[in-house]
């Protein structure tokens, strides 16, 4: 017997079986018992002499063009996603959320089969007994809806020997990484900052400049444009031509946005998982991943609109992404949402980070402690205008025994007067879970000033 | 990397209706491979076979009745429900505890025997491997079914060779079931494919 390898607990008390009955036929003389323990034994010896001798091996990753004829039509239609992290793919006409990776099994001649688990997450997703020849890949398609780093899958394999009657010992389960990118939603109008700056951008500002709605019509002055001069005008005030006219406007300006999100914490809908012991289920996205969402969409849209855009963490001490424009932008911004995951010891911050001045802030978080309620504070005691978005998912309760209901409404009975203060603070809220973009738009419309007056809505 | 949002929306089984049922949450992650059926449906043709065997068996004692039919039923319920206690076994020590009271059979119906515990047990290896919901790739089942028809030629030789020279008589009519018998495990051994 090979030591990857050893005897079926079926096999053997077949056997066993099967030379009882061979002994009883034997003993008592009769053929017609004995001969029942013939495929018994034959089974049973014959499996044991074919015994594979080697272990069996899988990979979970890129393909290396190693599949046999058997899988080669599952190849097609999948293609490398951006980034080029891990070797986990994705195919263009899959729907969002969906992971395409490959097991490779590689399996010692005599292998009857292979039985392959899948686990994510310390949960079993799936489990197959497959034929292997030799060498065998197989598509493996994951749904997920969560971002930022995570393990595609585990692979556990087991050998099976001829008729069963050897099995393999367990092999190493084969893991694979990915980092998965928020993806960003459409939004409507976005909220402005309270001041506007540079030249270009697509909002109209009250400093005089060009691109922007009319100003005022001014009479000539060394310095303007012939181009700016206003015929009709200067027909109508001035019909002889003793003085020109020319029309002046306003400039275009810019909106800095800055989205803190709050890493410190990454919770599940299910308030039993907060404290650690039990993960959230797979399929529900945590607070974090609705802030990289969040966050991701913003951002999109603000930099559509040519504003600059930057990015803070407050779980984090690191420097924060500048804010900056264009869909380079756009790519740095996601990246650095699907990294940032909860680091360690929550942070606690005396003062909060400092921000360009007159940026509109955007802080993302589950507001379950005072540190990024304070920050908000803080930041719009600076006179900036700060959107405070809670990103807490929609809360399984009918789960919950008494005592855990009980402690679930004084935590929301302490949250609720933390964003009462911040709306008392002048800090505008939004909540994720509850149609964004409605609240959003009504936020651009509060804010919204007439054209010249510092600010206007896209 | 991928772009996921929101979770999918499954649709429903019809089954979910049903008060007390709920149905399976959709699998997170999946093989594609070829076709299979589910571990269930393993077990329960190991059942079957199991239940098969047992009436047979039974036949050789006494004539059947309701009473042979349930208690057959019953064993291969459990042998169905739990896979991994073996209990394959006790239905084969009962078969060979019944041809032993009950006399020679007929030799056609040894040699059913013969091929009926050959695949009640080979099943039942199966179904100990498989979880219920696991899936079981129809190549394994027959490439494994075509290993059995290998071994089902010898063994049926061997018994009808052991049964004659035990004394058992074989008239013009056993003669033709034996060599169809044989030859049907000789062509389920050559035509079942090696791949599927």
């Amino acid at each position: 017997m090979n030591e990857p390898w050893s005897r079926g607990q079926t096999t053997a008390v077949g056997a066993t079986v099967g030379v009882v009955l061979l002994l009883v036929g034997a003993a008592v003389g009769r053929a017609d018992v004995a001969v029942l323990a013939v495929p018994l034994v034959g089974a049973a010896v014959w499996g044991w002499l074919r015994t594979p001798s080697r272990e069996i091996e899988v990979h979970l990753g890129a393909s290396d063009n190693v599949d046999d004829e058997t899988n080669a039509p599952a190849d097609e239609g999948a293609a490398d996603l951006d980034g080029g992290e891990g070797a986990t793919t994705a195919a263009a006409d899959d729907e969002p959320g969906t992971l395409r990776s490959r097991v490779r099994i590689t399996a010692p001649r005599g292998t009857a089969a292979v039985v392959v688990a899948v686990r994510r997450s310390n949960r079993s997703q799936d489990e197959v007994v497959v034929q292997v020849r030799g060498q065998r890949t197989l598509p493996l398609v994951v749904h997920t809806v969560r971002t930022g780093p995570q393990t595609v899958a585990e692979i556990d394999a087991i050998g099976i020997g001829p008729g069963g009657a050897t099995v393999s010992e367990p092999v190493e389960p084969a893991t694979d990484d990915a980092l998965v990118l928020p993806t960003p939603g459409p939004l409507g109008q976005l909220p402005l900052p309270f001041r506007l700056r540079g030249l270009s951008g697509a909002h109209p500002s009250r400093r005089p400049g060009e691109g922007g709605g009319l100003r005022d019509v001014h009479p000539y002055t060394p310095g303007d444009r012939l181009r700016r001069i206003d015929w009709r005008v200067t027909a109508r005030r001035s019909p002889t031509l003793q003085e020109l006219y020319v029309r002046r406007e306003l400039a275009l300006a810019e909106a800095a946005v800055l989205l803190v999100v709050d890493s410190r914490d990454d919770i599940g809908p299910d308030p039993r998982t907060w404290r650690g012991s039990l993960r959230p289920r797979a399929s529900d996205p945590t607070s974090l991943d609705l802030a990289r969402q969040a966050a991701t969409s913003l951002a999109q849209a603000y930099l559509a609109a040519g504003d600059r855009v930057g990015l803070d963490d407050l779980g984090a001490v690191r420097r924060p992404l500048p804010p900056g424009g264009g869909r380079r932008q756009l790519d740095r911004i996601r990246h650095a949402l699907a990294l940032t995951r909860p680091e360690g010891e929550p942070l606690h911050r005396v003062r909060a980070p400092q921000l360009p001045s007159g940026a509109l802030v955007i802080v993302f978080s589950t507001f379950l402690d005072d540190a990024a309620a304070d920050a908000a504070v803080q930041w719009r005691r600076a006179g900036h205008r700060v959107v405070a978005v809670d990103v807490l998912p929609t809360l399984r309760e009918a789960v919950l025994r008494d005592r855990e209901r009980l402690a679930l409404r004084l935590v929301r009975l302490a949250r609720t007067d933390r964003l009462a203060g911040l709306q008392d603070a002048d800090v505008e809220l939004v909540t994720w879970r509850d149609a964004p973009q409605v609240a959003l738009a009504g936020l651009a419309r509060s804010g919204q000033r007439r054209p010249g007056a510092g600010a206007g809505v896209r | 990397m991928t772009e996921p949002t929101n979770p999918r929306v499954t649709t429903p089984r019809w089954w979910s209706v049903l008060p007390g049922l709920r149905p399976a949450p959709e699998p997170e992650a999946e093989l594609e491979v070829g076709p299979t059926v589910s571990g269930g449906v393993v077990r329960i043709c190991t059942g079957l076979l199991v239940a098969l065997l047992l009436m047979v068996g039974w036949s050789v004692l006494l004539p059947l009745s309701l009473s042979s039919v349930v208690g057959a039923l019953l064993l291969a319920a459990l042998v169905a429900a739990l896979p991994r206690l073996s209990l394959v076994w006790v239905a084969v020590l009962v078969v060979g505890f019944e041809v032993l009271i009950g006399g020679p059979p007929a030799v056609l119906t040894t040699l059913a025997l013969v091929l009926l515990v050959h695949l009640a047990v080979w099943a039942s290896t199966w179904s100990a491997r498989v979880a219920l919901r696991s899936r079981i790739e129809i190549a394994v089942l027959a490439e494994g079914l075509r290993e059995v028809a290998l071994l089902q030629v010898p063994a049926q030789v061997l018994a009808v060779v052991a049964l004659v020279l035990a004394g058992a008589t074989l008239d013009a009519g056993d003669l033709w079931r034996v060599l169809a018998l044989v030859t049907g495990a000789a062509v389920a051994a050559i035509v079942l494919p090696r791949r599927l």
